[in-house]
């Protein structure tokens, strides 16, 4: 026990018992919600993503990120969404298509799974419309991507 | 406090005292290493697909008897900002259509309808979605989740409730096509 000398000769005394037994509680919580997942990935500010019942847990890091306001290929801001919308100009949809070609050929080795196909990983903000994630994805076809991997908050059971 | 010391506070029969100050260190350390790479979100994925087309040998000779093949299905979904419509086709039959609401009782009714497809024909995996442009991305994750898993619902306001481990790892029909990707 922490105790120290008063000015009148009394020795004054710190209960430190039940700060260690909240440390050991917090610490325990932690402990158990401590991540075991294969990649940690941090969302993006503008992203709010869907729920789901998966169990499948992220395993690469998501190379398309549609945010409320931004696409984001490869962690670089390719378009601006105007006020937010779903909808894509022709100019910005060449850009994506280009940006998308680009990360096709540079990592064709690494991103088939073991069918020989190759793979895509989506952060989408769950309040986009389909006619975006539509547009992107074909883009991503166009560049030879047959599988897509929708990124989710998984729901605690 | 060193050995000899507290032998000797023992011996003349004073209390001991146990330093916890270093504990309390540790546990400090502890306590701000686990908040900083604590991870509250759980992220999860789901897998989707193009439709694409393929070179391989289809999983039925050709030259076999039609009373021979197997009974199959194939199971069309299209998705619209307010309804639902479950097609299903059984090999040699006409076309079923169900029609749901696009909310969450539907998305229910939706998945009681594929699960007894899937009691049907446990060996079919395969589900085609057809999605309007304006449907939200939440709503298309709500009924990905109806189709593909197979412990499902979507009762309680706010989110559909979480499936247990055991029977969201069983699939209903794990491989979904996105039947409007395609050049």
């Amino acid at each position: 026990m922490a105790s120290v000398d008063s000015g009148s000769g009394d020795q004054v005394s710190l209960n430190v018992m039940p700060m260690l037994d909240i440390f050991s509680i917090l610490i325990l919580f932690l402990l158990m919600s401590f991540s075991s997942d294969p990649v940690s990935h941090d969302l993006n500010t503008g992203v709010e993503l869907p729920q789901s019942v998966t169990l499948l847990s992220l395993d690469e890091v998501p190379t398309i990120v549609i945010s409320k306001n931004q696409i984001f290929v490869n962690d670089n801001p390719i378009v601006t969404l105007k006020e937010g919308s779903s909808a894509l100009e022709e100019k910005a949809a060449h850009e994506l298509d280009t940006e998308i070609e680009k990360i096709a050929e540079s990592g064709k080795k690494f991103t088939k799974d073991e069918a020989g196909l190759q793979t895509l990983t989506f952060e989408i903000d769950k309040t986009k419309k389909f006619q975006l994630l539509k547009r992107v994805m074909l883009s991503a076809q166009q560049a030879e991507y047959v599988r897509f991997k929708l990124m989710v908050e998984k729901q605690s059971s | 406090m060193s050995r000899k010391k507290k032998h000797k506070v023992q011996q003349a029969g004073g209390s001991v005292e146990l330093n916890v100050m270093p504990f309390i260190d540790i546990f400090s350390l502890l306590c701000t290493f686990l908040l900083f790479s604590a991870v509250f979100v759980s992220i999860g994925i789901i897998e989707v697909q193009a439709p694409f087309l393929t070179n391989a040998a289809p999983s039925e000779p050709a030259n076999k008897k039609p009373e021979e093949k197997i009974k199959d299905v194939t199971i069309n979904i299209d998705l619209a900002k307010k309804d639902i419509s479950l097609r299903s086709i059984e090999t040699g039959e006409k076309e079923k259509v169900l029609s749901f609401s696009n909310d969450k009782s539907g998305v229910l009714e939706l998945h009681r309808e594929l699960r007894k497809v899937k009691e049907k024909f446990p060996k079919a995996e395969k589900a085609t979605l057809f999605t309007e442009e304006d449907v939200d991305y939440a709503d298309l994750i709500m009924v990905v989740d109806a189709i593909k898993f197979y412990e499902f619902s979507a009762t309680k306001a706010g989110s559909h409730e979480p499936a247990s481990a055991a029977s969201a790892d069983k699939p209903l029909f794990p491989k979904i096509i996105m039947g409007d990707i395609i050049l």
